[in-house]
Parts: structure tokens; C-alpha cells; sequence
């Protein structure tokens, strides 16, 4: 396994396209909105800036990556070549995605240290913790499931679409008042900036009055 | 004491939905010998050769390697070197890198520099994949089987794409491997090359095997050819000819006797026998007679 993840870490780092897709993206991304935080978090709040953060990082930099990687080494017979060896096929599985989940995990950890480090720690560290791995985990399984209907990895820009497509809008939708009680945007709002549940209750209210 | 089958396939069936590949196949492979599986395009023998090699499952039938199950690839693999049809490699590696990974997930040892040697491509150790051409990622492909000097080593389309230098290089060091006890199952279109290095041969068409045995047991059960053009004026000729216009062919199992006979005839009536060809059987008409059915 650990020889698998280090060919694909060399490999990560030999390809332009996805460095720029694992790297730059996510973290270009994150920076405009750790800079504009102010901006965001009278639209949301900074769990949700956390959040769009995090599923920036993972759908950009892991699931894209982890699609792509699957499917070309599918394609162009590498995979099959790995299963030519003594690997198991769990073994060789865990070697193609390791890169893209650590380089994930230390961009996300990065992005919100340097996050917390603007904005002040994060409420509750712990639930943090377990939002992160929750969607490392869940962007894995979706880019395995995807990968798994993908035939080539021009292929994969159509049917990775949905999931990036969703996660944008999901985090969009997720911006809006009556939404942001999510367990990561309460775990990530900072000690003493989180909106209090009168505030909540003040904007949620016009909407009610709507209907 | 060991089996002295490496490869023991029996009553092998592989369908693709209403399609079978391959039909009740059964064959053995020895230890120590070249064994090569020939056919027509579509004859099964790239289904016959994944389901031993460990990447297919049979429909039904069985197939044993080392006396397990071809998938058991904890215990095979570590024995077993595999030269694929298809290059397969990552281009963002390098030649060095890329046996290097093959080779040490193969469960065996070997120095990388000497193994990129035996293939001539110790020059090219630093050079990615992606950069190498069509030849070069054969013998890439070459040196990852032979790594490490395993006990069976499939060969599927060795020497495809290979100048005539690689191809003896390659054939060289596939002879060294033999000499030191491997086992050889290869697959080639390159009928020469089978008839010159294989110990033994597996025929196959529409999914069975027709023939198997040595060359000399594949080609005796086809009669040798004299030919040559045809005198004018000439008189009967004292033997049974299989056909004569511009040119007279001669179809026999005694060549040697035969030969003679024609060549004194030749002598008694002062003929010249203009672009006289006289050969034995080879396995390309063997082939040709197996399509032919």
C-alpha cells in the first residue's frame, strides 16, 4: 500500500492539471474567503465560511482528485498492472487515494488553523474534528461511487458535476438564516462571535411572516 | 517432491453473455518448459491467459497454478511474473521508479539497475514513462515480469513492436530465464518465434484447443512441400505430384527419400529443376490448415 501512495504522491506532483486542481483551487479559494470573512459572515455566519472552506478543500482538492486518479489508472491499464502484483485489491484502493485524503486533511487543518488564527479558536473543537473526517470520509465513498460510473476521466468532468455542483449549492443554500444550526457551523463559529439564537430567531422570523 | 505441472487447467469455460470464448478447455503446463498458446485472432487464448494469470474468473471449469487457485494472489504472485498485452505503466514515473513499484509489490527482490540492464534500458532509468517509445515500454514491461527471476513467467505478445535486436535481446534472457528453471507460457503471432523457442505448443481456434504437442508432432501431421518450375518437355515424373501448370508441387512425409528420388530424375533426363524449394512443414501451414477448417 505504502508504496502505491507514494507513486501517487510523486505523481500528484509531477502533474500540473492536478496540482492546480488539488492545490491552487482549494487554496485560492480559501484565502479569498478567510480575506472577505467580514463580508461572509454578515450573509452567514464564520461556521458557514468554515464550512464552505472545508467542502472547497475536499470536493476540489479529494473528490475531483480521487475521481480522476481511479478512473486513468483504470483506463490506461495501470490498475490492472498494480493487480498483476501481490497487492490486495483493498491494499492498492487505499494506495491510490492516500495522497489526495492526506493532502486533504493537512489543507483543510492549514486553512482553518490559519482560519481560527484570524477569526479566534472554534467553539468546540472536537465536533470540528468529526465534521472534517465525516466529509473526508463521505467525498472518498462519493468519488469511489463516481469513479465506479466513469469511464474515462474526460468523463469524469461531466459526471463529477453533480456532486461539486451540489456541494456548491448546498453550501449556498446552507448561508441562509433558518439554516445555519448545522453541527459545523456551530462547531466552527469562534467563542464569542456565534450569532446568538435571539439574533437566529430575529432573521428567521420575516420568512415565517412570508408564507 | 514438487508437481511436475506448473499449470494444470481443466474443463475451462469463460462466456461473455451468449458468447464462449472458450469451450471446455484443458491443458498442462510443465515446470522448466516454453509453452506457447497460438490462434486465430479470437480464438480465446486472451481469456484462456487472464483466467491462469489470476484476472478473470472462469465460468466454470478449473484452473490451478502452483496447485492454487490462479486469484490467491498472496501465494502465487510472489512466484508468478506478468507481461501484459498493454503497456499499463504511469507516465509521471520513471523507468527506474516504475519497476521499481511493479517489482516490489511483486512479493519478490532484485536489484533494478541490473534487471533495466538485461532490457537495455539502464540508459533510460531516468526518463518518464510517458516519454519512452512503443518498443521501449515493451521491454519496460519485460523487465517487471522477469524481476526478481520468477518461477513462471506469462509472455502475452512479447517481442510486438520490438526492432529485430530487442527481440533476440528479449529472447535471449527468456532462454537464460528457462535455463535457470523458469517456466515460459507465452502468446505470440510471431509463429517463427514459437517454433524456434517453445518446447511445446497449444493450438487454439473458436474457443478450443485443436492440436497440441511439439513442433515436430504439430507439423509431421501435415506433409512437406517440394516445388519447383516445371521443365519444358518434361517426362513423367516418378512421383505422386499434387498439382503442375507452370509449376510442379510435390506434397510428401518421406521429404529425404523423396528429394533424392527427384534429383536423380532430374539427373537421368539432364533437367534443370529452375527454383527448386524443398522444406519441411512449419508451423505457419499448420496454422493455416487449422483456420482453413
Amino acid at each position: 500500500m505504502l508504496p502505491i501512495a507514494r507513486s501517487e504522491l510523486v505523481q500528484i506532483f509531477r502533474n500540473r492539471s492536478v496540482l492546480v486542481t488539488s492545490f491552487v483551487i482549494p487554496v485560492a479559494v480559501s484565502a479569498f474567503f478567510i480575506y472577505q470573512h467580514d463580508t461572509f459572515a454578515t450573509i452567514g455566519s464564520l461556521g458557514y465560511i468554515a464550512a464552505i472552506v472545508m467542502f472547497t478543500v475536499t470536493v476540489f482538492g479529494l473528490y475531483s482528485t480521487t475521481v480522476t486518479t481511479l478512473v486513468d489508472r483504470r483506463q490506461n491499464l495501470f490498475l490492472k498492472r498494480l493487480r498483476s502484483t501481490a497487492a490486495s485489491d483493498s491494499g492498492i484502493l487505499t494506495g491510490l487515494v492516500l495522497p489526495a485524503t492526506a493532502i486533504a486533511f493537512v489543507q483543510v487543518a492549514l486553512i482553518l488553523a490559519v482560519f481560527g488564527v484570524v477569526t479566534g479558536a472554534p467553539e468546540n473543537v472536537g465536533l470540528l474534528v468529526v465534521a472534517v473526517v465525516a466529509t473526508v470520509a463521505l467525498m472518498i465513498a462519493l468519488g469511489l461511487a463516481t469513479a465506479g460510473i466513469t469511464r474515462t476521466p474526460e468523463h469524469a468532468q461531466i459526471t463529477a458535476l453533480p456532486v461539486s455542483l451540489g456541494v456548491i449549492a448546498s453550501r449556498a443554500g446552507s448561508a441562509s438564516p433558518a439554516r445555519r444550526a448545522s453541527p459545523c457551523s456551530s462547531a466552527c463559529c469562534p467563542a464569542g462571535r456565534r450569532p446568538s439564537s435571539s439574533s437566529r430567531r430575529g432573521r428567521a422570523a420575516p420568512r415565517s411572516a412570508t408564507r | 517432491m514438487p508437481s511436475t505441472h506448473v499449470i494444470d487447467v481443466d474443463g475451462l469455460n469463460v462466456s461473455y453473455g451468449d458468447f464462449q470464448a472458450v469451450q471446455d478447455l484443458s491443458f498442462q503446463v510443465r515446470r522448466g518448459e516454453i509453452y506457447a498458446l497460438l490462434g486465430t485472432n479470437g480464438a480465446g487464448k486472451t481469456s484462456t491467459l487472464e483466467v491462469v494469470e489470476g484476472h478473470r474468473t472462469a465460468t466454470s471449469g478449473r484452473a490451478r497454478v502452483f496447485g492454487r487457485r490462479p486469484d490467491d494472489r498472496r501465494e502465487v504472485r510472489p512466484r508468478t511474473g506478468i507481461m501484459l498485452q498493454e503497456s499499463g505503466f504511469a507516465s509521471d514515473l520513471t523507468v527506474r521508479e516504475s519497476v521499481a513499484l511493479i517489482g516490489g509489490l511483486s512479493g519478490r527482490s532484485d536489484d533494478v539497475d541490473r534487471v533495466l540492464d538485461v532490457v537495455d534500458l539502464l540508459r533510460k532509468a531516468t526518463t518518464l514513462v510517458g516519454q519512452l517509445s512503443g518498443g521501449e515500454k515493451r521491454r519496460l514491461d519485460f523487465a517487471t515480469a522477469v524481476y526478481g527471476s520468477p518461477e513462471l513467467v506469462f509472455l502475452d505478445e512479447p517481442t510486438t513492436g520490438l526492432d529485430i535486436q530487442s527481440r533476440d535481446a528479449l529472447w535471449t534472457a527468456v532462454e537464460k530465464l528457462r535455463g535457470d528453471g523458469s517456466t515460459i507460457v507465452l502468446t505470440t503471432h510471431y509463429l517463427e518465434e514459437a517454433q524456434q523457442h517453445a518446447d511445446r505448443i497449444g493450438l487454439m481456434h473458436r474457443g478450443t484447443l485443436r492440436q497440441e504437442g511439439t513442433v515436430s508432432e504439430l507439423t509431421r501431421t501435415l506433409p512437406a512441400v517440394i516445388s519447383f518450375t516445371t521443365p519444358p518437355a518434361a517426362p513423367a515424373l516418378p512421383l505422386e505430384v499434387a498439382s503442375t501448370g507452370d509449376r510442379t508441387v510435390v506434397e510428401t512425409f518421406t521429404l529425404q527419400r523423396d528429394l533424392r528420388t527427384l534429383l536423380a530424375w532430374a539427373d537421368e533426363h539432364a533437367l534443370e529443376l529452375a527454383d527448386l524449394e524443398a522444406g519441411p512443414t512449419r508451423l505457419d501451414d499448420v496454422f493455416r490448415a487449422l483456420d482453413s477448417d
